[in-house]
């Protein structure tokens, strides 16, 4: 071993000094006094992690019971109604007839004595679409009326039977 | 590493360790009978005073067996308890220099050297001159240098054993042995025979 730093001579002159005026001696009593100084903060430690152990166990034990109860606390949701089946609309494959609104209508009257005139413009423009007599065919003429052959729901306009 | 055990048949530091921590109390007779004398020694050096050294040793075997955790068994009880000890000891020693520091109104430093040299001893230094001078030569010293060097001289530590304590590199405790060597041999230099 080369390294500078690396140990003194054997014969270095600190051992000697160091040797000679080593630290004074405790005495017994001193001695015991440490050591009972131990032992006493030694238990004092032991206790404290004793302690501690069973307050950390109290505390989690604590906080799974209140995690538990409240579970079983908590409001639980209503149950929902079991869905209500909504009958199909059995117009569903018709155009809906357009009907007009109060705003979509002026109407004008004029009255005189003994006439009284009613005017005004078609609510809706354009051609409303009806049946002809070749849609439409009658399957019993009564003199009360009549019946349409239950081939459909749809609204029909007769215009008369003479047609 | 081997344990350091006085008889052949006589438990390990560990085994002793592990007992003392469930709270027998003739393991700790046996652990402390075993290593009080080198952690006084160490504490001694680093005071400079019976009391305050022994309050250091009280403090480095409750803090070594306590904190068992952080030492990992990676090196020898002793290294350990020596660690702690030195750690205790400079505690200790600041706070005596701040109290002294408050209540010294100028007087001498705590062992404090005016220059770089001690004062010329006496025809007939009787060993407690000589341990003062030692105490006064070592609080010269800064305080890594210091540590080093007791626990290599004081201590027995090996240049391994002080770089596990102090958690430093081989190299650096050497370079602190070298210097801490240079500086004591100067303030000595009345008691050192060449």
């Amino acid at each position: 071993m080369t390294h500078p730093h690396l140990d003194p001579a054997p014969d270095d002159p600190l051992r000697d000094v160091w040797a000679s005026a080593p630290p004074p001696r405790p005495s017994g009593t001193a001695w015991r006094k440490v050591q009972d100084g131990i032992a006493a903060e030694l238990r004092s430690v032991r206790r404290a992690r004793t302690t501690r152990r069973w307050a950390v166990a109290g505390l989690a034990s604590g906080l799974a019971a209140g995690i538990v109860i409240a579970m079983l606390m908590w409001p639980r949701p209503a149950p929902t109604p079991p869905a209500v089946e909504v009958a199909s609309d059995p117009l569903a494959e018709y155009d809906v007839l357009p009907i007009a609104t109060e705003s979509d209508v002026m109407v004008s009257a004029v009255r005189s004595d003994g006439i009284e005139l009613v005017a005004c413009d078609h609510p809706l423009p354009g051609v409303m679409p009806l049946a002809t007599a070749d849609e439409i065919s009658f399957a019993r003429v009564e003199a009360g009326g009549m019946s349409v052959p239950a081939r459909t729901d749809a609204p029909v306009f007769v215009e008369g039977l003479d047609k | 590493m081997p344990r350091p055990t006085s008889q052949p048949n006589a438990p390990s530091d560990d085994d002793l360790v592990t007992r003392v921590n469930r709270g027998d109390r003739s393991a700790l007779d046996v652990l402390f009978r075993r290593h009080r004398e080198v952690a006084y020694r160490v504490a001694y050096r680093l005071l400079g005073n019976e009391a305050d050294a022994l309050d250091a040793v009280q403090d480095g075997f409750v803090n070594a067996i306590t904190h068992l955790g952080r030492y990992g068994r990676k090196s020898s009880f002793k290294t350990w308890l020596l660690r702690v000890v030195t750690n205790a000891s400079l505690d200790l020693g600041r706070v005596r220099r701040r109290l002294d520091s408050r209540f010294a109104d100028g007087h001498e430093p705590y062992l404090g050297v005016a220059d770089g040299r001690l004062p010329v001893p006496e025809a007939n230094l009787d060993r407690a001159d000589l341990r003062r001078s030692i105490d006064r030569a070592l609080a010269a010293l800064p305080e890594p240098q210091r540590t080093t060097f007791v626990l290599h001289a004081d201590g027995g530590l090996s240049y391994q054993e002080i770089a596990d304590a102090l958690g430093i590199a081989l190299g650096t405790v050497m370079s602190r042995l070298y210097y801490a060597r240079q500086r004591l041999k100067g303030l000595l230099a009345h008691h050192v025979t060449p």
